[in-house]
Formats: structure tokens, sequence, C-alpha cells
């Protein structure tokens, strides 16, 4: 108990600027900020304060990990004789300030596909192990938030450096991993009844999660549901937009390009969405996902079906944004309690 | 609002009970407080769940492309239409994605639609959890707090100089009451913007596209955006790169996609609705219908034997900005 | 063209007829390094494939007016009514294009010079 107590500790809500600003010495400090009445997590400027106060992220932090535009090679002034590479530079170490727990389970979802035994991304594993976490917890799960159906919940602390809880008007702040302990050293030290304040905000939290979907049958169900007439029905409303594989903190495909400019090029790595009408187009011009059905289906059965078969895994973290976002209000929680009863 | 929701259920049922039409897009109850979402009913027992208010925020004509297998085959659609869907669905007649007589109007004169967002900000940043409307008041409800909106307050901002609520060709019409709103005039929107400097207008228009992800949102939620290969998606050639990092292919991507619009573009701001990252297509988009009118005294989707603008000409076209002696 | 000089910062694009002009290859030009393009065609009434050029007209009309009123400045974008018959009318178009975006420097909207923004 006394261990445990020991990376407990606590910060005054006036303080933290000037803990952010102990933590940007040496780390690049990627927080919310309030852009336009929505809420990005970017790079903070100085003496910049993160915006705390906020439900979710419109995006999710999943770009500093997989960037929706990175280059894999570049190279400048080609002569006859040479094509020089441009060199990587030195990364800075980067703290991610202020994510929530759907977002850090997506990060474990990812590293299955990205970081394994058979194969590494190192762009993924670079930006990933030169970045630290500091993760919050949910006071307000929204409406649309059901992360408790994938082992997670608004205060789980998994995967997470230091875990932040807001209690009123302190901040309680705790060490999970050696290295987030390390940054918090400085700190007041804090005792058990920050601990049961931190749990009486997270039995709160965890009740007005209402009405999670159930989705521990959901992959082995899908497996049966091919040819099903469901898809048609389920995806008439959509209108192939690509705003759900956007937002979505687990989805990762991506479309490798080729650009020159004079005597400068690159080979570029763009996010690509499964939505979009040149996806799996043959280059005979033959496109087996032609019709919307088809990719709903795709969608679908990858995040929970193929995923799961391939890395044990549910490729969703029951974040919610694509349910607000979606210009029509197609609800995956709707889906999964469909296909359930079917 | 129930009236109108009855007449719809009662024409609609009508409708496919005498199987005069395949198939009726609609709008019905959604998963979020403050959303109706489109549906699609085919069965006489299946029109119950219709619904009319003023969250009904897509276009539905969007659709109408999507369903050229029964157009094809001689069959009709029904659309509950408000008056900028209805005349979505006129460009799309004029431009012969569907026959005159085989899309069933059902025309209901629209007071404005409420702009989610900006309601949605009222309660930043918490959320709303629950919406109700009653005569002209929204009640807004959400964790800890309680507010009664005025629904002129929050009406989108394209819905605010809309010229034409009441649809200008229908099939039926549901009635209620609406007023035109008086001399509609798009033109004081960009009066302001057109006051600035070129160069504060292109950073203020650079500001607002950088924060564009692509998503192409704004080009599926429109129903003027058919094309079977989209600019974006043609590779000989290229027009413009696919990367966010590049400033300048975010602007050609909206100055492009949006100029395919011109003449075209009904001003319903779906595109507005659907941008996950709130760009004000508006801004862009509005120069276009006010240029129609000026130059070509044109408006989009009034009558569905015309031509659309750009497909016509007259001798008489002024030559405005055209190379002249000096 | 019928032997009369003209500047030599000109690329001539030739297509069959002004209507064959896409926006996108205006805007195109601009991104790639024109500082400036002039579109050049026959006389309404003249077009040797009768109406060409009225399409075209309402087509580079609004699109004139959409980019200037975004904020390209005006003179990048030009266009001309001109009579293949009529070389030293194009030299006196070509110069004064030249020189009126010369006056406008080189292009700094729209242009595409590097690979991330800033």
């Amino acid at each position: 108990m006394k261990d445990s107590l020991k990376s407990i500790k606590h910060i005054e809500k006036d303080k933290l600027s000037e803990f952010i600003k102990q933590l940007r010495k040496d780390f690049t400090v990627i927080a919310p900020r309030n852009v336009k009445d929505f809420v990005l997590f970017q790079e903070l400027k100085a003496d910049e304060e993160p915006y705390l106060d906020f439900l979710n992220s419109r995006q999710s932090p999943k770009e500093y990990f997989f960037p929706q535009t990175e280059n894999i090679v570049e190279y400048e002034g080609v002569t006859d004789k040479r094509v020089p590479i441009v060199t990587e530079k030195q990364m800075r170490k980067r703290i991610i300030f202020g994510m929530r727990p759907c977002d850090v389970t997506s990060l474990s979802i990812l590293d299955r596909l990205f970081v394994n035994e058979d194969y590494v991304d190192n762009y993924y594993k670079r930006l990933r192990d030169n970045t630290l976490i500091f993760g919050f917890g949910c006071s307000y799960p929204r409406m649309t938030c059901f992360c408790t159906s994938f082992d997670s919940g608004p205060f789980s602390t998994k995967g997470t450096d230091v875990f932040i809880t807001d209690s009123g008007d302190t901040f309680i702040i705790e060490g999970i991993t050696e290295q987030g302990k390390k940054l918090i050293e400085k700190l007041l030290d804090g005792d058990k009844k920050l601990l049961k304040t931190k749990s009486e905000i997270e039995k709160k939290a965890l009740d007005s999660i209402t009405t999670p979907p159930n989705v521990e049958k959901i992959p082995e169900k899908l497996k049966g549901l091919f040819e099903n007439p469901v898809w048609e029905v389920i995806s008439e409303r959509c209108l192939g937009c690509g705003v759900c594989t956007y937002l979505c903190p687990t989805c990762h495909c991506f479309d490798i390009q080729d650009e020159v400019i004079d005597n400068k090029g690159r080979r570029v790595k763009n996010w690509d969405s499964c939505m979009f009408p040149i996806f799996t187009l043959h280059g005979s011009g033959h496109q087996p996902r032609e019709f919307r059905f088809q990719r709903m289906r795709q969608r679908i059965m990858h995040k929970f079906n193929y995923y799961d078969e391939n890395f044990d895994i549910i490729a969703c973290c029951g974040c919610g944004r694509c349910v607000t976002e979606c210009p029509v209000n197609i609800d995956v929680r709707e889906i999964l309690r469909t296909i359930s009863e079917l | 609002m129930e009236k109108i929701e009855e007449k719809i259920r009662e024409i609609a049922g009508k409708l496919l009970k005498d199987k005069k039409v395949k198939l009726i897009i609609g709008f019905e109850k959604g998963t979020l407080p403050l959303k109706a979402r489109p549906t699609f009913v085919r069965k006489p027992e299946e029109v119950e769940k219709l619904i009319w208010n003023p969250f009904c925020e897509n276009n539905l004509a969007v659709y109408i492309p999507f369903y050229r297998r029964y157009l094809d085959n001689g069959e009709s659609i029904g659309v509950i239409a408000k008056g900028c869907d209805v005349r979505s669905l006129v460009l799309h007649i004029q431009e012969n994605i569907a026959k005159r007589e085989q899309i069933f109007i059902i025309g209901i004169p629209c007071e404005g639609i409420l702009d989610r967002k900006r309601i949605e900000k009222e309660a930043f940043p918490g959320e709303i959890t629950e919406a109700s409307e009653k005569d002209d008041k929204i009640l807004v409800k959400g964790n800890g707090f309680e507010k009664t909106l005025k629904k002129k307050d929050f009406l989108c901002e394209d819905c605010i100089v809309c010229s034409h609520r009441k649809p200008v060709v229908y099939d039926e019409l549901v009635e209620g009451d609406v007023k035109e709103t008086e001399a509609a005039d798009r033109q004081n929107q960009i009066k302001e913007f057109e006051s600035k400097e070129p160069d504060e207008r292109w950073k203020i228009f650079t500001e607002e596209v950088s924060r564009c992800i692509r998503c192409y949102a704004c080009r599926n939620a429109c129903p003027a955006c058919y094309c079977k290969e989209c600019f974006v998606d043609c590779s000989k050639p290229q027009w413009l790169g696919t990367t966010v990092d590049s400033e300048t292919d975010l602007q050609l991507f909206q100055i492009i996609r949006t100029f395919h619009l011109a003449g075209r573009c009904v001003n319903c701001g779906s595109c507005n609705r659907a941008c996950p990252m709130d760009i004000n297509i508006s801004l862009l988009v509005n120069k276009l219908s006010v240029d129609a009118k000026r130059l070509f005294n044109y408006e989009t989707g009034i009558d569905v034997n015309e031509k659309p603008v750009l497909n016509k000409y007259s001798e008489d076209d002024s030559n405005e900005g055209f190379f002249e002696e000096h | 063209m019928s032997r009369f000089q003209y500047p030599p910062n000109i690329e001539i694009v030739r297509v069959p007829c002004v209507s064959r002009v896409n926006p996108l290859f205006i805007l195109r030009s601009l991104q790639h390094g024109a500082d400036g393009v002039l579109v050049a065609g026959c006389y309404p009434g003249e077009c040797n494939y009768s109406t060409g050029n009225l399409y075209a007209r309402r087509k580079l009309l609004m699109l004139k007016s959409y980019l200037e009123y975004l904020g390209l400045e005006k003179g990048r974008f030009q266009c001309a009514w001109l009579s293949s018959a009529e070389a030293e009318r194009f030299v006196k178009i070509a110069k004064a294009t030249i020189e009126s975006v010369r006056k406008l420097g080189p292009a700094k909207k729209l242009v595409r010079n590097k690979f991330n923004r800033d």
C-alpha cells in the first residue's frame, strides 16, 4: 500500500502551467487545445495552457503515432551521380498530455499490427518509443461512449505513463510506469483520501455508461454473416465519405504515393479509407467493392472479426466519435446490437 | 410539426399502397438528441417511422444517383423534400439523372433547419443529452444545465437567406404556413468578405481550409457531387496531391470542388453540416450563387425544363474582366 | 507568329477551341509555377466550332470572378478574345499580360514549391 501511495501526487489547478513549463524543457508537449469550440490535440505553444475542460477531442491523437501524411523517404538535390537522401532529424521526445483511456486503448490495438514478431513498422515504432502518455480520466463520459465494452473504462490506467484525475480544484496524479513516476517526483505527495476521491469519481463515471453493447460474441457471430442481407439494410443511409475512418482511433489503412517538385522528391504515406471509391480499385478497372453495403460490411468485419482473428483483439475502443460525427447518424452500437440479435 | 408528420405518413402510405413508387426516402428519429436521419421505406406499414422536425438537416436528393438500378428499370422514387432538396431534385432532372415522372416529390414548406453545431456549442464543453422542441423554442438539457433557446436564433446561416422555402415543384405539397424571406440577400453575406483586401481574403480562406482533413464528407453529402470518378481520384492525370501537409493542395481541393458546383449549388448547407472540422464552406459557394444571379440572372433548380447555367449561353453575356484595349 | 517578335516568357499551350480549357488546367498551371495564365479564344461569333467560345465565356467569367473573390491577385488569370489572324494584337496582349504579371511579382499564392507546411 505504501509503495502505491508513493506514486500518488497532486497539484493545484493553478500550478499546472508551471508543471507543464518544466515538462516542456525536455519534451514537446502535445495537449488539447480549443479550436473553434471543439478540441484537437496539438502542440502547445510557449506558455500556453492545455484546455482540459472537455469531453473528448474531435480527432483522436492517433495522428501523432500514425500521421495522416508521413514521409517515408525524401531526397533533395539530384545530380547525375547521386540522389541525396534527406536524413531524418533526431526526434525530440514528446508527451501527449490529457489523452483519454479510449484513445490509449487504441494504441495498444494498433501496436499489435505495427509492432509484432513478424513485422515492425519502424515509422510507428519510432514515434511510439519516443512518446510518453499522460492519461486523463473521463469524469463525464459522453452519451456515445462505450469504452467499457472493450476491457477499458473511463479511468483505466492501462498503457499510460502517468494518469491524471480532475477532482475539482486539484488534479490527482498517479505515476504508472517508472518513466512516469520519475517525471512527477517533485510534485506534492498524495494520500489515501485522494485515492478514495478518485474511486468515487470513477464509480459515478462508470454508472453513467448505461448501455454499452456487449461485443464478446460479435467476432464469432460475424463469421457466418458475410452473405447476409442485413448489410444492405444497415448501409442504405451511408454516404460513403471517410469521416468515420478518419476520426477513428484504430483505423489504419494507408496509401503510398510519390511526389516530385523539380529536383526534390518524396515517397509519402497517407491515410486511406475503405469508404473511398478507389479503395481496392484494381489496375484493370475492376472494383470488387462497388456498392456501399460491401464497404460497410468490410469495415465492420475488419474491425470486429478479421482483426480479432489476426491479433486477438477487436479493433474498436468505444470512443464514439464515428457516432457523433457521422453526417447521417449511422450508429455502430446499433449495428452491433442488430448483429448480435440475428 | 405533428400535423405535417401525419400528412407525410398519409401521403407516403397511400403512394406505397397504390404501388406508385418503389421507395420513399424520408427522415426518422436519430440516436442522438439533435439528430434526425435519412430513412428508406418500401412497405406501407413502415411509414410510421417517418418524422419531420427542424433537425432534418440532410439533403435527401443526395441518394437519387445511388438508385440508378431502380430508375433504369422505370421505377419511381418518392422523396420527402424541403425547399432546397426540391431544387436539388430539379437539378438532377435537368442533368438527366432521373426523369421528372420518376421522382415523386412530396414537398414540405420549410421554416429553416436548426444549426446543430451551434446549439451544441451552447453546452460546450459539456454535451446535450436531451433536446425537444415546442412552438418556436428548443429546450436542451445536459449534465447539470438546462436552457431554452429561441429557434430563430439558431437557424443555419444558409436557411436565414434561403430564397425558396416553399418547394418550387412538387407532386404533393404538405400544407404549412411559411413565409419566404424578404429579399433573401445572399449578397449581403459575402459583402463583408468582399470588402477586404485580396491578401487578407486569401489569408482568411487559407486559414479556414487549413483544417481540412480530406475526408470528403462535403463531397459525399452534396447532392450535386455525383461524378463516377471524382477529380481527386483521377490518376491520369493526377490533378492534385493527396497529402494534408500541402497548403496549396488543400486550397486547390476546396476551390475546384466548389467550382464544379458553379450554378449547380442550391446552398442547402449540407456540406457545412457534414464537415467534421467545422469549415465554413458557405464562404466559398455563396459567391457562386451570387455570381450566377448577377452575371446570368440564373437561380439553380427552379424549372425542370431549363438547362444548367453553364450548359447554355447567350450572345449578350458579359465580357467582364476580359482584356480591354487601352 | 507572322514573324512578329513576342516575349520569350510565354509558354503557349494549343487547344482546338477555348472551350477545351478545363479550369483545372488554369489552377494546375498556377500551382506548378506559372506566375500568370492567359486564356485566349476566338471572338464570340467567330468560333471555329460555332458556339464553343460562348460556353467557355460563361465558365471563364465565373472562374475569374471566383478566384479574384478568394483573393488571387487581379491580373494573374487573364482572358482575352483574339483572332488567329491578329498576330499584332496577340503580341500586344502578350506584352501587356507579361507586364501586369511582372508588376505583381513572382507567384506566392497557390504555388507549390515545398513539401511540408511550416
